[in-house]
């Protein structure tokens, strides 16, 4: 917390924007600060597909990802975003790679995601900034029709999105905007 | 998918016997397609989630540790660390899980290797300071295993490199033919089963340092038997857990509490050793005595002590008040004699929908989510537990962070509700918000703890936490609570004022987030910025408040049916309104930054539309006078529930 803290005398309080209470064991835990600035892309999307592969000898998940609206950066239609670990059923000792707190996404679901440009490996794909972090659920959608119901579709849902869409809004504005400044 | 067929052919009798659900509980987990029970879609199976572990064959579990990096630069421009120190602290870091006497883990740094790249799935355990560019993370344990029950056979080849991993000549894991990989025994595997376990270390990110001297504020450098040690019981399969905080009294959590606090060195030294906690789940998953024969690393052998002896475990199911299965929520035991948290575990145990084409998980309907509805909490026996639930609604921790049965109750947004304890006889929807807690005797097994969420509700003008803040030293931070808001509640029959809560955190993480009182109050609004709060005669009050380290603090109230009954007419009456108060004082046990505790606000952010609601107050003169916080919305919260 002390590295990442920002603190700010505002009126009567002095204020440490969100900051990580430490780091991870796995990962850097990152302010928002850090997390926008290390976003090449900032998207709330869709997850369309997902699919896993093998790279070399390591499992990786490419999960495709329809992009309804950019914060920063610039994307249009598809965005695939590349995450460690994955399943083969398709072999004769089927397999996964489980890499702890790594994301992992549903089809339908629909998140704010903060997004890096990868090196190398996965031209024009992108990973989640901070192994989990830069990942935002606004909501799952259904999978079947015979799922939608009322707890996971309708106007309950839409208002629902719309509040984690705001309140997301209200986070990383100001942040993006700045960085865009500078 | 032919061999997947057949496999699951071959091996149908013997699931049977074998995947019978033990109830959810702390480890990592992975799909179980074995049972190729047909999924939502064409080409998709249901995949119940079960536990990774090492087969006892594979125990004890031999290690490399790659030496390509040596010294192992420092990226802060200080000295590079030798690698064989580096070695002794990773042995050192084995040997406090090996080194539990109730657990028959064992892993053992055998050799080294040489590998320029990166980690991979090629049978070798392999602990390495290289890592891929773009590497996110300080350090990672990723884990192969298997998501199908399998029988090897002789000259199998597991990893798809072309060299045989099974030897018909073993009865444990090796390197039978001396080319540097493992091979296993030949026999039966079942899904869950760790083939391949690779520890990295970031060096182009982090110095690990190594010794008490070496500790310091620097975020960017840590201990490396701390790191390890986390990563290490990923290793052997157990998972996040969400214990940062054992007691009122003890800032320190679990070693598998899923941050460091890189900046506390007592927070790392902390790190180095076991809670109960983690020493429980090595031990249920491995445990002593499990096996008469010698040659199992099970059997208990001088030193050692049977899993039995000191272990029993405690099993229910988490409902919420509607009767749905509460899946991924955080059940936990709490000695009821000394008020520290002994051990938690996941609720529920998940089942994804798993695509066999592409190889994906996807989220099922939220009835088909889960194979067993008992959460499983081994803690030691002859004691005295509350038991109780919180949820993974990352404060401290989200589900997303433990494992995938905790992926799923936070996808589905099961994460909000309020913690609470089980009521014994009287548990119900409506017992209480946290009590009254019942103090169960734990000698043997307890199966039937069956927590039903409480139904209430939370009264906050504010939205989520969204900074930390510091209150000034002696002064007050105060919520408005309208009566109007509490009555809203009432159907009929009146209403519990059960409890309150402050989002509250500490700077250090070996610290307790400790105020001098928390108050339930009445007072006046007076219409001008400013309120009266009647902080003489409160109606409730705990002195000192002890908070939770990036979570709400919950205070509870006894008596709550009541307190809503005569408080709230009396209230009424003389038109005022309840007050939710938190005083600050100073830290009587300080971290190493000396920063007080720090409490949770809600950032008015105009721009973006939010409002301030103007019940959020300030008194820096002793609590004489109360102004209106023009920036934040604090998230103090009342807790209240209809009388049913």
């Amino acid at each position: 917390m002390t590295r990442n803290s920002v603190k700010t005398p505002l009126g009567l309080l002095t204020v440490a924007l969100l900051m990580a209470a430490g780091a991870s064991a796995s990962t850097l835990q990152l302010t928002d600060r850090q997390m926008v600035d290390a976003s090449d892309l900032v998207i709330v999307g869709e997850c369309l597909e997902m699919k896993s592969e093998w790279v070399g000898r390591n499992l990786m998940t490419r999960y495709t990802f329809k992009v309804d609206e950019v914060w920063a950066g610039q994307a249009a239609g598809l965005v695939e975003v590349v995450v460690p670990g994955g399943a083969d059923a398709n072999r004769k000792f089927p397999v996964a790679t489980v890499w702890p707190g790594a994301p992992i996404f549903s089809p339908n679901e629909r998140a704010l995601l903060m997004l890096d440009q990868l090196p190398l490996l996965y031209e024009g794909a992108y990973s989640v900034v901070g192994f989990n972090q830069g990942r935002f659920t606004v909501a799952i959608g259904p999978l079947t029709a015979a799922k939608s119901s009322a707890s996971t579709s309708g106007p309950a849902l839409q208002r629902r999105e719309s509040d984690v869409l705001s309140k997301l809004h209200a986070r990383f504005d100001d942040l993006i905007a700045a960085k865009g400044a500078r | 998918m032919k061999n997947l067929l057949r496999l699951s052919l071959c091996t149908i009798a013997v699931l049977a016997a074998l995947t019978l659900p033990l109830g959810a509980s702390g480890n990592l987990e992975t799909y179980n397609i074995s049972a190729f029970q047909p999924g939502p879609f064409p080409g998709t199976v249901l995949a119940p989630l079960v536990d990774i572990k090492w087969d006892s064959r594979c125990i004890s579990v031999p290690y490399a540790v790659n030496d390509f990096l040596d010294p192992i630069p420092n990226v802060l421009g200080g000295p590079p660390l030798d690698l064989a120190e580096a070695e002794d602290a990773l042995q050192e870091a084995f040997d406090v899980w090996n080194d539990i006497p109730t657990s028959f883990i064992d892993m053992q740094i055998v050799r080294n290797i040489t590998n320029p790249n990166p980690r991979s799935f090629d049978m070798v355990n392999e602990l390495t300071f290289v890592t891929p560019p773009g590497f996110p993370a300080i350090a990672s344990s990723p884990s192969t295993s298997l998501i199908a029950d399998s029988f090897f056979v002789d000259g199998d080849d597991i990893d798809g490199d072309g060299d045989s991993d099974v030897s018909s000549s073993l009865t444990t894991c090796a390197d039978a033919d001396g080319d540097g990989d493992i091979e296993f025994p030949e026999g039966f595997y079942p899904a869950g089963t760790i083939l391949d376990n690779d520890v990295q270390f970031s060096a182009t990110t982090f110095v690990f340092t190594l010794g008490d001297a070496a500790l310091d504020t620097n975020p960017s450098s840590l201990d490396l038997v701390t790191v390890a040690v986390h990563e290490f019981g990923h290793s052997h399969g157990v998972a996040h857990t969400a214990i940062n905080q054992i007691s009122d009294m003890e800032g320190r959590g679990s070693a598998m509490f899923p941050t460091i606090d890189t900046s506390d060195p007592v927070d790392q030294i902390n790190g180095r050793s076991l809670h109960i906690d983690d020493i429980a789940y090595s031990s249920l998953y491995y445990p002593e005595g499990i096996s008469d024969d010698p040659e199992h690393p099970g059997w208990v052998e001088p030193g050692d002590i049977a899993f039995e002896d000191v272990f029993t475990t405690i099993k229910g199911s988490v409902t919420d008040p509607f009767g749905s299965v509460m899946i991924g929520g955080s059940a936990f035991a709490e000695n009821a004699t000394t008020r520290e948290v002994a051990v938690s575990a996941v609720t529920a145990r998940g089942q994804l929908g798993f695509d066999l084409f592409t190889g994906s998980p996807f989220l099922l309907p939220l009835a088909d989510s889960f194979v067993d509805d008992q959460y499983l909490i081994p803690v030691p026996k002859g004691k005295r537990y509350f038991v109780g639930v919180e949820a993974l609604d990352s404060e401290p921790v989200g589900g997303n962070q433990v494992n995938f049965t905790g992926i799923i109750g936070s996808l589905y947004g099961l994460q909000i509700f309020d913690e609470e304890y089980w009521a014994g006889p009287r548990e119900s929807f409506s017992d209480s918000f946290t009590g009254p807690r019942y103090k169960l005797n734990v000698n043997r097994p307890r199966t039937g703890i069956d927590i039903v969420l409480e139904f209430n509700g939370a009264i906050t003008p504010s939205g989520a936490v969204d900074a930390f803040a510091f209150a000034p030293l002696g002064g007050y931070l105060a919520v408005r609570i309208p009566i109007s808001e509490i009555e809203a509640f009432d159907f009929g029959s009146g209403v519990r004022i059960q409890g309150m809560t402050f989002p509250t955190t500490s700077f250090d993480a070996s610290s307790v987030p400790a105020f001098e009182a928390a108050y339930l109050a009445v007072g006046v609004d007076n219409g001008d910025g400013t309120a009266s709060i009647d902080l003489k005669v409160p109606f409730r009050e705990e002195a000192p408040f002890i908070g939770q380290p990036s979570d709400q603090g919950p205070v509870h109230f006894a008596s709550s049916a009541n307190l809503g009954r005569q408080a709230l007419g009396k209230v009424k009456r003389r038109g005022q309104d309840f007050f939710l108060v938190l005083k600050a004082g100073p830290n009587p046990l300080p971290g190493v930054s000396a920063f007080p505790p720090a409490v949770g606000v809600d950032v008015i952010d105009a721009t973006a539309g939010e409002i301030n609601f103007g019940r959020s107050f300030i008194s820096t003169d002793g609590g004489v006078t109360f102004n209106t916080l023009s920036s934040f919305n604090l998230p103090f919260r009342l807790i209240v529930a209809p009388i049913l």
